[in-house]
This record gives structure tokens, sequence and C-alpha cells, in this order.
């Protein structure tokens, strides 16, 4: 800019243009940038008058205004004016005219907006605050001419100002030049730039070790840290009532310890400790019975078996020991940590649960059958009041499936022959009496799982547990019948599954916009049927049934696709084409 | 009872840390599994305990099970067994892959 000068004579449509674009960045009266100022000033004005310290605001806000014009001024004169320029190394010229039009565009929306504010701003304003606001708009008024207000009164000192600090920029260059000429702003930045860069670098490679192990000692200590700095000097013990302890929750709890730490204790040989960690499931199972939420119960003990199945397939591909590698100092260093890990938890969970507590599901409970038409409160959150939640969580778990699914195309996995003390594995299969009972078994399996699905709205149940019933059901075919007997009798791949529930729940809640409501709103009613008598039906119940299709789907892609792996390395002669490919 | 549920939390967690650390794939599978016990039954009592309470409406009562950490819990619980299964599956292709089945990909 400091070479260029004079160029109104070569370039008069980008000079016009330009001065006007630069006079309502200014500020200049009748165009859109005097609007925005003008309320800009008024609100400052406005907050002076509540509190006397912020008069400071108006003023910074008018110099900060006359700064603006005295820029703009300065990008017209020098640019377009003030003699001719000199060592240019071609002339210039208008750019063509497609160059132009944007430009065009703008400077007529800033004319149009800045004479007729109402007309052409108005109505989109409008919009864009209420949906802001959520809510009607505060009153504002959108013209050019309020009267004589202290914000006229500043925009006009601003544009006065902003030329007089253009007509003395001389010696303005000049004390600027004195007083900040030997400090070099790039330098200072980039220096800044370089110091910044160095120590983040030296943190990383402080923290990030390549070992997961180090890493997660790390991140560990660091939640420990913020957890101790957060609740330190807190009372740990507070004051509501307690409940009495029974001797059949203290077994139970010793059940749990001896679990947990018999898991931990022989980590090494794999198949004790997975039995290890299935007490402690079942007990946790246990625990939500004793404190009232059966819906849990279920849940945690269907979980239980498909986790110990999939671990018991996972460990069949893994060493069947832990060797010892980890050094004393370690093994110290990570009971450390856990013991401070838990030792938080724990006092944590105890400062919680002695506090006096008033809950927000009142309103829930209050609504649940009025609005969500249902007796089981905790099933008509998941399917009603928080819908929404629990279409995001099965959207999580389909994400995790697909994740799962791709990599456990093309694995090839070396499985052992023999177990880890030499003996080959069973070539007897599928025993005969667990393949007899299970098939007896099946339907009736398949009849409670619809069974809880239909009660869930009323009674414990639903579609998560009704889904993971049918998953047992099905699992137990394969492990009972084999892959290749079940196959034949239930053909079709199961993951299409996990996208057909998805598709069915987000169809039910975009249904209820064809009625005319949000998103998800469900809707209920009596249905009677001869025989079978009074059923409650409600729209969540497809809401419902998307769910349960998608946890069968999931937990059926990973067992059955991790069994046939199995079976594929064994070399099992099967008469199955499907396993040949 | 809270002191028993508070200690269970506290040994649960701690059993689970001691395990993450481990640097082998299988323990830490196991150590997660432990952990996420020990969240849901930490999130589930955010509700306070209650025992010998309705979880489901009953004409004329007023005390009730706090549904809203157990219908939060439910959906935890399941998608705690995705995630186990995501790890797990992990594993086994890092050991397929990388042929061992140490953490970090490479036998010490």
């Amino acid at each position: 800019m400091r070479r260029l000068a004079g160029l109104w004579k070569f370039m008069p449509q980008t000079g016009l243009l330009a001065m006007i674009a630069a006079a309502a960045m200014a500020g200049v009266p009748l165009l859109n940038g005097f609007l925005s100022k003008e309320m800009f000033f008024e609100k400052t004005v406005y907050m002076a008058t509540f509190e006397e310290s912020t008069w400071l605001l108006p003023v910074l806000a008018t110099i900060a205004g006359a700064l603006a014009v005295a820029y703009s001024l300065r990008f017209i004169h020098d640019v377009f004016f003030n003699g001719t320029p000199t060592d240019l190394p071609r002339t210039p010229h208008d750019p063509s005219r497609w160059m132009l039009v944007p430009v065009e565009v703008l400077v007529v929306i800033c004319i149009a907006v800045g004479i007729l504010p109402s007309l052409t701003f108005g109505p989109l304003l409008g919009v864009a605050v209420g949906a802001v606001l959520q809510g009607p708009a505060p009153d504002y008024s959108l013209k050019v001419w309020h009267g004589f207000t202290p914000a006229l009164g500043m925009s006009m000192l601003a544009l006065a100002g902003g030329a007089l600090i253009y007509a003395i920029r001389q010696p303005l260059f000049r004390w600027h030049e004195k007083l900040f000429g030997r400090i070099d702003a790039r330098a200072l930045f980039e220096g800044f730039e370089r110091a910044l860069l160095w120590s983040s670098r030296a943190l990383d490679q402080l923290i990030h070790r390549r070992s997961l192990q180090f890493m997660l000692v790390v991140l560990i200590s660091a939640a420990l840290v913020m957890l101790a700095r957060g609740f330190w000097g807190m009372p740990i013990t507070g004051s509501a009532t307690l409940l009495p302890i029974d001797p059949v929750s203290t077994s139970a709890a010793i059940c749990l310890a001896a679990g947990a730490i018999g898991t931990v204790v022989w980590h090494r040989q794999r198949w004790t400790a997975l039995v290890m960690l299935s007490v402690v499931g079942l007990i946790i199972a246990l625990a939500f019975v004793k404190l009232s939420a059966p819906d849990l119960a279920l849940t945690q003990l269907s979980v239980e078996m498909v986790t110990i199945v999939l671990l018991l397939l996972a460990l069949h591909f893994l060493p069947k020991q832990t060797p010892r590698e980890s050094s004393l100092p370690r093994k110290l260093r990570d009971l450390l940590l856990a013991l401070l890990g838990g030792g938080a938890t724990g006092l944590l969970t105890w400062a919680v649960l002695t506090r006096p507590y008033d809950s927000i599901s009142g309103w829930m409970l209050e609504n649940s059958v009025p609005g969500g038409g249902g007796t089981n409160v905790v099933n008509v959150i998941l399917v009603d009041f928080r819908g929404f939640d629990t279409l995001g969580e099965i959207t999580v778990l389909a994400i995790a499936a697909i994740g799962i699914y791709m990599m456990l195309r093309d694995l090839r996995l070396d499985v052992p022959l023999t177990d880890d003390q030499g003996r080959p594995w069973s070539s007897d299969v599928n025993p005969l009496i667990l393949a007899t009972f299970s098939r007896l078994l099946l339907p009736l399996a398949l009849m409670v799982a619809v069974f809880i699905f239909l009660r869930g709205h009323n009674l414990p149940g639903g579609g998560f547990i009704a889904g993971l019933i049918i998953s047992v059901a099905l699992v137990m075919q394969y492990l009972a019948n084999g892959i290749a007997w079940t196959k034949l009798r239930l053909s079709g791949e199961l993951h299409p599954l996990i996208g057909l529930g998805l598709l069915l729940a987000t169809a039910t809640g975009l249904g209820s916009w064809y009625f005319g409501y949000p998103f998800l709103t469900s809707t209920h009613g009596h249905l009677h049927l001869p025989v079978i008598g009074d059923l409650e039906l409600a729209s969540v119940m497809l809401f419902d049934l998307g769910v349960m299709m998608v946890v069968i789907g999931i937990t059926l892609v990973i067992l059955i696709r991790l069994g046939r792996i199995g079976l594929v390395q064994r070399r099992v002669a099967i008469d199955d084409s499907d396993l040949k490919r | 009872m809270e002191a028993l549920i508070a200690l269970s939390v506290g040994l649960l967690t701690a059993c689970g840390i001691y395990l993450l650390l481990r640097g082998r794939t299988f323990p830490v599978v196991l150590g997660i599994t432990l952990l996420s016990y020990a969240v849901n039954l930490f999130l589930f009592v955010m509700g306070r305990l209650s025992i010998g309470v309705p979880a489901i409406l009953e004409p004329n009562r007023a005390d009730y099970a706090d549904p809203l950490p157990q219908a939060l819990v439910l959906t935890a619980i399941v998608i705690g067994f995705g995630m186990t299964a995501f790890v797990v599956v992990l594993a086994l292709r890092a050991r397929a892959d990388l042929g061992n089945d140490h953490v970090d990909g490479r036998e010490p």
C-alpha cells in the first residue's frame, strides 16, 4: 500500500466500489455500517447509565470508531489519490466484469440496508434473533434517524476524530517510530511461537512414550490429582440417616470382594480369572435386585452371560496364561495407584451416600402413566421421556458393531489344536444332552423374550432385556448344536438387523412429524383382544422393537463371527458352502 | 449398607485399575470389565439406596426407587458390553496382525 497511489485514474470502477465499502466500514450515515455502529454505541451508553465505573466503555468505543474512520480514509486516499503512481511494473486497469460482480452485490446490499433497514434486513434479523433467543425478540428499533441521541453524537465525533487522526498522520507516524521503532513485532511473534512449539514438544516427549501402561499411569495420576484438588478439605461424612447392614448383604459383599480380588490374584491363569470375574457380575446383578432395581438386575444378568461367552471365545484365540514380566517396583507402583484410585472412589461414594438428596425424578413418576402410558417408569424414561438419548445410545452400539464387523473380516488367527497342557481339544463338539435340551428350550426362551418385551412398558422388561434374552437363546443353539447345524436352520446374515433396528427406531421418531408433533413424541391407547385381554399399545413399542433388533444384531454378530473363525481355522469338515467361502 | 456399597465400589475400582495397568491385553479387558461394574454401581447409587421399595408405579403410594439413575445405568450396562466387545475384538485383531498380545503391540 505504501507504493500505491493515484489509482483512481486507472481503476475508476474499483475505486468507487472500494470507497462505498470503506465508507460503510467507517460508519458513514445511509450505509449499513452506520446502523451497526450506532447500535453498538447505544449499548455502551446504556451500560454506562447502569454502573458509574463503565463510563470508560463509550469513550473506548468512540476511539475505536475514530480509528476505523482513520484507516478507511487512509486506504481510500493513499491508494486511489495522493499523487501519481511511480514505480509500478505494469499499467493497472479495472478487473474483468465477473470479478467486479461479487463486490457490486455486496456494495448494493450495503446501500440498501443502510437506507431502508427495516424493509431489507428487518425480517431476516427477526428470524435470526428468534432462533438464537428461542422466543420473541426484545424491542428494538431498526431505522436510520432516531433523533439527536448520544449514539448519534458519538458517531459524529468518531467521524470527525477519524478525519483529524488522518490529517495529523505524519506527526503520529514519527511519534510511533520514536516510541516503538526498535521493537520488531515479527521477531517477537516468531520467538514466542518457537518457544511454544519447543515446550509442547518437550511435554509431548515426557508423556508420550509409546507405552500404553505409562500413559495410563499419567492419566490415572492426573485424575487423582484433580479429584484431590477438587474435594480437599470437604467433610467426608454427611448428615443423612443410614440404612442398616444385614447379614445377607454382608456375605454378598464378601463374595464380591473375593471375586474381584481373585480376578486380580489369578489374572495369569486366565480361565480362573474369568470364573472369578463372573462371580463379581452375578453379585452385582443380585445387588440390583436388593436395591429395588429389577430392570437393571435382568439386564446385568443377561449381559453377564454374553460377556462371559465372549471372553471365553476370545480366550480361545489368546494365550491361556500371562507371562510374569512386571518388575517388583512397577507392581508396587500399580498397586499404590490402584489403592489410591479405589480409596478415592470409595470415599466419594461414601460422601455422596451419606448426604441427603432431592431427586428430580418426581416429574417422571407423576407423568409416567398420564404422559407415557406405562407404570414401569424406567422403561418409560428409556423409550419416551429420554427417547432421544436412547436413540443416540443404540447408534453408538451400532457404530461399535460396524467396527467389530470390519475388524473381524479377513481375520486370521492361529488356533491351537491342544490346550495349554498339551491335551487335544475334544472332537465331540456337540454333547447330546446339551444339544437336545437346547432345542427344546429355544421356543420357551423366545416366548419368554416376547413376554418380557410386551410387558416392558408396565413391568420390568423392555427392548434391551428382551433383545439380550433372544441373543442368549440363539447363542445357546450355536454353542450346543454347532454353527453349521444352526446356520442351516437360521439362514441369512444377522448384521442387517442392526441397521433395520436403527431405521425402525428413527422412523418411529420421524412418524410423529407426520402428525405435527416434535420428533419422538409418543402416543398410546388400549386394544382389547379376545383371550389375551386388554393390551396397552404405545407408539414407543415400535421404538423399543428397534432397540431390541439392534441389541440382538450386535450380540450375535460378534459372538457368531468369532465362533465361525474358530471353526474355519480348525478345519472341521463341515458341509457348509458358506464356511468354505 | 452405605459403607458396604462404598467399600465395594472402592474395591472394584482398585482391582480394575491394577488390571488396567498390566501389559497384556486379556488382563486389561478384565480390568475394564471390573471398572465398568464399579462405574455402573457408582452411578446407580447416586439415586441413593432404597431397599424393599417398589420400582413399578402402584396406586396410592408415594415412595419409589429413583427411576432416573436406573434408566441411565441400564443403557450404560449394554453400552459397556458393546465397548468390551470392541476392545476384545481389537485385542484379537492386534494379536493376529502383530503376532503378540502386548498392549503396545511388541514384546517388551
